[in-house]
This record gives C-alpha cells, sequence and structure tokens, in this order.
C-alpha cells in the first residue's frame, strides 16, 4: 500500500485528508503539523507522497517542500492550498511540488492528484 | 440576534437601492455605454443580493444574483445595453419592488414563481452574449505578427514543427492560473514557446480564452521536436487538464494586417475590467463618505420627540402664564429664557422631520417613461427644486396625487407629435414638476406645455352636469371655472384611458391635499398648456391657531385659513334659499352657526347680543362662522385623534392647551 505524510496544522484538515486517502486505499504513515514536522517525518518514514499545506506556524510549507526537494529530488510533494493563493501554489510547482489540491477538499479531486502520481 | 432586528434597516435600505437602481437605469436607457452607471447598477445590485441572502430572500437573492450575472459583461464591455436589456432589468426592477414590498407587508417574501421566469430571461440574455462572444474570442487562430512571422518561417526552414496547443483546463478547477502555468512549464521543456495566448501576466490576473465548453483556456505556439501524441499525452498528466488540442502552422501563414489591429482591440479590452474595479472603489468611497454625515433614525422615535417637544411647549406655555401671576423678575427671565430654548428645539424637531421632496419627485422619471413609451408620446420631464424639505407626513400623502396630475398631464395635456407639430410647437413636450418655498407654504406646481383647457367646454359641461347655472357661470372668472374641475364627479374627457380620465380624478386630489392642510389650483391657457399648483404649509405638526369658544366649549382654528373676524348684529343675517347668509363688503357669504352646528350642550342663544363671525377662506370661498367667545391666538400641536373616535370629517386633529384643557381643531377645508 502506498505511504502517505499528511501535513497539516488544523486536525480537522488532518483527520479529514485522512480520511479521505483511507478510503482511497492508501496508508497514512504519518501526521505532521508544521514544516519541521514534516521534513523530520519525510526522513523517517519515506513516504511515496506528502500532502503539505501552505500556511503554517513556525515553518510553512513551501520552506518545507524546498528543503524535502533538496534532501530528495524525486520527492513526490502534493501542496494544499486556499482559494486566492494563486502566486504561492506557482512557487510551489516552480520549486518543485508535483500537484496542489484545493481547500475545501473534494474527495474525488485528493484521490485524483494523488492517484496520479503513486497509483 | 434575530433577524428580524435587521428587517427594518434591510428594508429602508432596499428602498433606498431600488431609487438608485431606478435613477440609473434611466440613466442607463439615455446612455448606454456609461460605465460609472454600469457599475453603479451592478453595485446596487450586488449589495441587494448580499443583503437578501442574510436575511433568507431567496426570490430576491436569486433575481438579483443573475441581474449581477447579466450586469458584469456589460460593464466590462463585453455586451451591450441594448434596449431589450434595458427593459429587462427594469422588469426586475419591478420585481424587486414587489418583492420588498411583500417584505415590507408580511416580514417574508410572497411565493413568485414568475421571478423564475425572468432569471431565465436574464440568463438567455447572458447565454445570448456568451454564444456570441465565444464563436469571437475563441474559434479564431492565433495571429502573429512579423518578428513571429519571422521566427515561424525560420524554424520552419530548419526542420522544426511549429504548433499551435491549446489547453482546456477544467470548468471545476480552482486556481486555472496555476494549472495553466504547470502546462506552460511542460511545454517550454519541449521546446521554444514564440506566443502565449492570453499573456502569461493576463493568466496570472485570471484572464483566460473560452470556448462553448470550458472558461479557461490558454492557446501558446511552440517551436518543437515532439511529436503531437508526447506533448498531449505530457499536459494531460497535469491534473484538471480537461482536453488538448494541437494544430501545424506552415509558412503560408500571412500576416494580416486587420487581424493584427484585432488582436490589439483585445488586449484593450481585457485591461478594462481592471479600470473599473478602481472606478468601483472610487464610487464606493465617496459613498461611504456621504454615508457619514448622516445618520438613520427610526421614524417612530422621531415622532415620539416631537411629541415630547409638543408637550415641553404647552408646559412651557403653562409655567410662562403662571409666572406672569407671581412677578418675580428672576422667575421671568429665566422663563423667558426658557421660552427661548424650547422655540429653538421645536424648530429643529422640525427640521428633523422634513425630508426632500425627492423622495417623492425621483418616482416621477419612470414614471413618465413608462405612460408616454405607452402613449407614443415625446416628453421632457423637468424637475426643479427636488432639494426643497417637506414634512415626512406631507411626503407620504402627495405622492398619490402628484401621480394623478403627472398623468393627467401626460394623457389630456400633451399632444401627440404629429399633433405638436401641426400647432407649430417643437415634438417633445415638456412637463415640469416644480417645488418652490413661498413664505411658511411649499408649493408644487405640474406644469405642461400641452394643449390646455377650454374654459367654455368647462363652463357648458359644468352647466350640463349641473353643477352651476348657466347665470352662474356667466359670472364666473377663468380661475374660478378651471376650479369647477375639482368638483367630484367632473371629467371632460368622454372615453376613459386606462391612466386617467374616469372622473374620479381631480376632486381625489383636492380632498387629499386638502386633508393636508393645503389648496390647489389650476390655471391654463389654450394651446399653451396647463399648470396645477398645489399649496401646502411646510409644516404640519405645530400651528398657529385662533382659540375660539362654541358654546361652552374650547376649539382652535388653523390661523392661516382665517381671513377677518367681525361682529354682526341678529338682523344682519338674512336668508337665501333656507340658507343664513351675511353680507360683508358686498359680499353674500354663507354662515354656520357652529353651536348649533356642533349641538355643543347648554346653550342658549341670545337674539340681542351681537354675533362674533369668524370668516374663513379656502378655495376661494368664504364661510362664515359664528363663535360664541374669542380666547386668543396660540401655538398649537396637532394630535391625531383616532379616526373611530371621531366619525366627524370637520375636526382634523386635537391639542392640549397651555392650561391643560384639550381642544379640538376644526377642518375649515372640509366646513367650507
Amino acid at each position: 500500500m502506498p505511504k502517505v505524510l499528511i501535513t497539516d496544522d488544523a486536525a480537522f484538515m488532518r483527520m479529514m485528508l485522512k480520511d479521505i486517502l483511507t478510503k482511497g486505499g492508501y496508508e497514512i504513515v504519518g501526521e505532521a503539523v508544521n514544516g519541521n514536522e514534516a521534513i523530520e517525518k519525510y526522513n523517517q518514514f519515506k513516504p511515496d507522497l506528502v500532502t503539505m499545506d501552505i500556511t503554517m506556524p513556525i515553518c510553512d510549507g513551501i520552506t518545507a517542500l524546498k528543503q524535502i526537494m533538496a534532501s530528495d529530488p524525486a520527492a513526490k510533494v502534493v501542496m494544499c492550498s486556499a482559494m486566492g493563493q494563486q502566486a504561492m501554489v506557482i512557487e510551489s510547482i516552480q520549486s518543485g511540488a508535483k500537484d496542489f489540491i484545493v481547500k475545501p477538499f473534494q474527495p474525488q479531486r485528493v484521490l485524483e492528484a494523488v492517484k496520479k502520481l503513486i497509483g | 440576534m434575530s433577524l428580524e432586528e435587521y428587517l427594518g434597516l434591510f428594508i429602508d435600505e432596499s428602498k433606498e437601492n431600488l431609487q438608485v437602481l431606478n435613477g440609473n437605469l434611466l440613466k442607463l436607457e439615455k446612455d448606454p455605454d456609461n460605465t460609472e452607471v454600469l457599475n453603479e447598477i451592478f453595485r446596487v445590485a450586488h449589495t441587494f443580493k448580499g443583503m437578501a441572502k442574510t436575511m433568507g430572500f431567496n426570490y430576491t437573492s436569486d433575481l438579483t444574483h443573475n441581474m449581477e450575472n447579466l450586469l458584469d459583461p456589460l460593464r466590462s464591455g463585453k455586451k451591450q445595453a441594448t434596449g431589450k436589456v434595458v427593459d429587462l432589468l427594469f422588469s426586475c426592477l419591478d420585481k424587486l419592488e414587489g418583492l420588498v414590498d411583500s417584505i415590507v407587508d408580511k416580514g417574508s417574501e410572497h411565493e413568485d414563481t414568475s421571478v423564475n421566469q425572468l432569471v431565465k430571461d436574464l440568463q438567455a440574455a447572458i447565454d445570448n452574449k456568451e454564444t456570441s462572444e465565444r464563436d469571437t474570442s475563441v474559434c479564431q487562430k492565433l495571429e502573429f505578427n512579423q518578428y513571429e512571422q519571422i521566427v515561424i518561417n525560420e524554424a520552419i526552414a530548419q526542420g522544426l514543427n511549429v504548433k499551435e496547443v491549446t489547453v482546456c483546463i477544467s470548468n471545476e478547477c480552482v486556481l486555472p492560473g496555476v494549472r495553466s502555468y504547470m502546462a506552460n512549464s511542460v511545454l517550454e521543456n519541449m521546446g521554444e514557446i514564440i506566443k502565449y495566448q492570453p499573456s502569461v501576466e493576463e493568466i496570472e490576473s485570471g484572464v483566460f480564452l473560452k470556448t462553448k465548453d470550458f472558461d479557461y483556456v490558454i492557446k501558446v505556439l511552440l517551436i518543437t521536436h515532439e511529436p503531437d501524441e508526447n506533448i498531449i499525452d505530457k499536459i494531460k498528466d497535469i491534473s484538471e487538464i480537461a482536453e488538448v488540442e494541437t494544430s501545424d502552422i506552415t509558412a503560408e501563414t500571412q500576416i494580416n494586417q486587420k487581424l493584427k489591429e484585432n488582436n490589439i482591440e483585445q488586449t484593450e479590452e481585457i485591461q478594462q475590467p481592471e479600470e473599473n474595479k478602481q472606478e468601483d472603489n472610487q464610487s464606493q468611497k465617496a459613498i461611504s463618505k456621504v454615508v457619514n454625515q448622516t445618520i438613520r433614525v427610526n421614524a417612530g422615535r422621531l415622532d415620539k420627540l416631537m411629541n415630547l417637544v409638543g408637550e415641553l411647549v404647552i408646559n412651557k406655555t403653562r409655567i410662562f402664564e403662571l409666572s406672569k401671576g407671581l412677578e418675580n423678575n428672576d422667575l421671568l427671565n429665566s422663563v423667558g429664557f426658557m421660552e427661548n430654548i424650547t422655540g429653538e428645539i421645536q424648530e429643529i424637531v422640525m427640521k428633523l422631520r422634513m425630508v426632500q421632496v425627492d423622495q417623492v419627485f425621483n418616482r416621477f422619471p419612470r414614471l413618465v417613461r413608462d405612460i408616454s413609451k405607452n402613449l407614443k408620446k415625446e416628453v421632457n420631464l423637468v424637475i426643479k427644486g427636488k432639494e426643497i424639505e417637506i414634512d415626512r407626513a406631507v411626503v407620504d400623502e402627495i405622492g398619490d396625487p402628484l401621480v394623478h396630475l403627472i398623468r393627467n398631464s401626460l394623457d389630456h395635456g400633451l399632444e401627440t407629435p404629429e399633433e405638436r407639430i401641426r400647432n407649430g410647437k417643437s415634438a417633445k413636450g415638456t412637463i415640469e414638476l416644480h417645488a418652490l418655498n413661498e413664505g411658511d407654504n411649499i408649493l408644487i406646481k405640474v406644469i405642461d406645455d400641452g394643449k390646455g383647457i377650454d374654459p367654455e367646454r368647462i363652463k357648458s359641461k359644468a352647466i350640463a352636469k349641473g353643477f352651476i347655472t348657466e347665470e352662474a357661470a356667466r359670472s364666473l372668472d377663468e380661475s374660478a371655472i378651471f376650479n369647477l374641475v375639482l368638483k367630484p364627479g367632473f371629467s371632460t374627457v368622454e372615453v376613459a384611458t386606462d391612466l386617467s380620465g374616469r372622473g374620479v380624478g381631480m376632486d381625489v386630489v383636492k380632498s387629499k391635499v386638502a386633508s393636508l392642510g393645503g389648496t390647489v389650483d389650476i390655471s391654463s391657457k389654450i394651446n399653451k398648456g396647463t399648470t396645477v399648483t398645489i399649496t401646502l404649509p411646510s409644516t404640519m405638526a405645530i400651528i398657529q391657531a385662533l382659540i375660539i369658544k362654541i358654546g361652552e366649549e374650547i376649539y382652535a382654528m388653523p390661523l392661516n385659513c382665517i381671513n377677518e373676524v367681525i361682529d354682526i348684529t341678529a338682523n344682519q343675517v338674512k336668508q337665501i334659499q333656507n340658507k343664513e347668509v351675511i353680507t360683508v363688503r358686498e359680499k353674500t357669504i354663507p354662515l354656520i352657526r357652529m353651536p348649533e352646528f356642533l349641538e355643543t350642550p347648554d346653550y342658549v342663544d341670545d337674539p340681542e347680543k351681537p354675533i362674533t363671525v369668524v370668516i374663513v377662506k379656502s378655495h376661494e370661498k368664504y364661510l362664515g362662522i359664528s363663535v360664541t367667545e374669542l380666547i386668543g391666538q396660540q401655538e398649537v400641536v396637532i394630535k391625531p385623534i383616532n379616526k373611530k373616535l371621531c366619525s366627524e370629517h370637520y375636526i382634523s386633529g386635537a391639542t392640549t392647551l397651555g392650561n391643560g384643557e384639550v381642544a379640538l381643531i376644526l377642518n375649515i377645508n372640509n366646513l367650507v
């Protein structure tokens, strides 16, 4: 089962993503509440895919994305953005994010994006 | 907080917005390209939508939402505000008015399925535009300027492929800008992009091409080695990409000057929305400035304040009277000071109750538009003095009479354009609505330059209807003849039209105005036009009155209708046709003996005593009223009496006097 790491500072969002992905047949190997934790857990679990919230306290998603990409250029990171964060999403894509999903999450869209990357 | 608490504010603001909408739609009709007006209309629809949605008024919000959808392409210049569109917007306005009215009546919208029809019409109007817009904006191929053409030719000469790639992003995509960025990145990796349409900057600000099925479409011109399948596959790898098409560009593609110009035009169009946004902001700023200068006050509170000030005036008068007896100078001084202050407070409260007549006038441009369209007459409505202020109570009441007068002018006064030209006038008639101050009175004039009223026709009609005898008719002067029109049941138009001429018109106007303490006057010149003048007291709540005694009862009479007061002896009273009259300076005036008329108790007639007669005047007619005793002149505060308690229409209200006694106020207009 493909392994996924979920990164979001809101427990509600993490729960939602976890639900969607678990039902879609993915294993959630970890949950991170900020960028630092995401980097740490990425190195620890080596997941097949990371969902990365953009706005988070302590270390934001784009910073975390850049560090993950630096340590593993093959990392597959999907950004989670809110509407109106176009510039930040573009920066993420430029920094190596493979795709993005927009809140509020639609299960179908989330699974579609994940499936495209890790099957 | 429950939403009901906001209902009053919602209604007030909605009515204001409806008026703004009305005014701007009229402007739009004259000047369909005025983006400022369109922006204002859009803003109103938008505000309306927000408020209605919050309040849960679904029909209203649904309707305004669809209006917004139609207005958006209008204000960005993508669609023309044709007559049909304006008419549609007018019907939306009417519907909104209906919905708001039902909210006023019941606190909720009535079930109105006709809203759905309007929504459909709106959507049809929008779609109509969108299909045509899509036809023009997408199906055309990319155009190239001279430089681009050279690059294309060179690339082809080098054996490279030049492809036009069309990427359609799914309509559900929330950030199409990012998707097109991703698509462009993929394409850049496969070759050289020599043209983006829309430009990268435009894409970032949310501008896309459209097709029948897709809202977010981009085109690029790519020089590449890659076969089509590779290009399509790689782009389709990106999420939310619905469709990808490629087509080969050949060297024969000619520079087409005309197309190039088109291209420039298109970019200009695209820039427009941003300018509009700025204007929008500015107008919103201007509005908030105005709002800051006024506050909304519940009308009920204002009425209560008015009442309290009334009480204050009464008690001030009382204290003043009491202090006179005490001969204490300090007391007299402070009472005098108090009198000044109460006077000022009263004046301010009066002013608070005043509203601009514009509140009544602003509905007339629309009325005139509709009626004149209906009658196929050309009319220029001129409104003057809309800033004149008038008591709120009057404003609420004067609308209907004015509507009637304006309809009359349009229907009977103004001629058809052909007739006007035959009579040597301009084809377009003029109706002037004119408010002005005259002393304590406010005059509202409705002036038309139509065919005028023929006094002879009125005379013969009045005689035929038995209003006057032939003999009496001969002695009437012109103004008296015109004022015959105000008699109940008088109508000179044989065929009643939809609008006016049912014979229930002018007398209703007259009685309505009279109930407001005003008068109506008509003057007219054949082939020059007719002027109807309504004279109204500027304030209603506090008046100068003559306090009189009838029998043992105290009454008040408004001073402004009193002509003079005389003493007569009993033998000066004559009988004509069983009615008592008196002769004053060769004028015969009917006499009413008030004690008998009002059936005051304990009244004994003393034939020896001279009779005090107050001569009152209303609508150019005089009436003598016999009273028992004159008490004096005083400012009185009119308080309405419950109609159920007072069936007699010759009492217009009650007032409390300085000594605490209650006096009834006589309605002179109805006595005459």
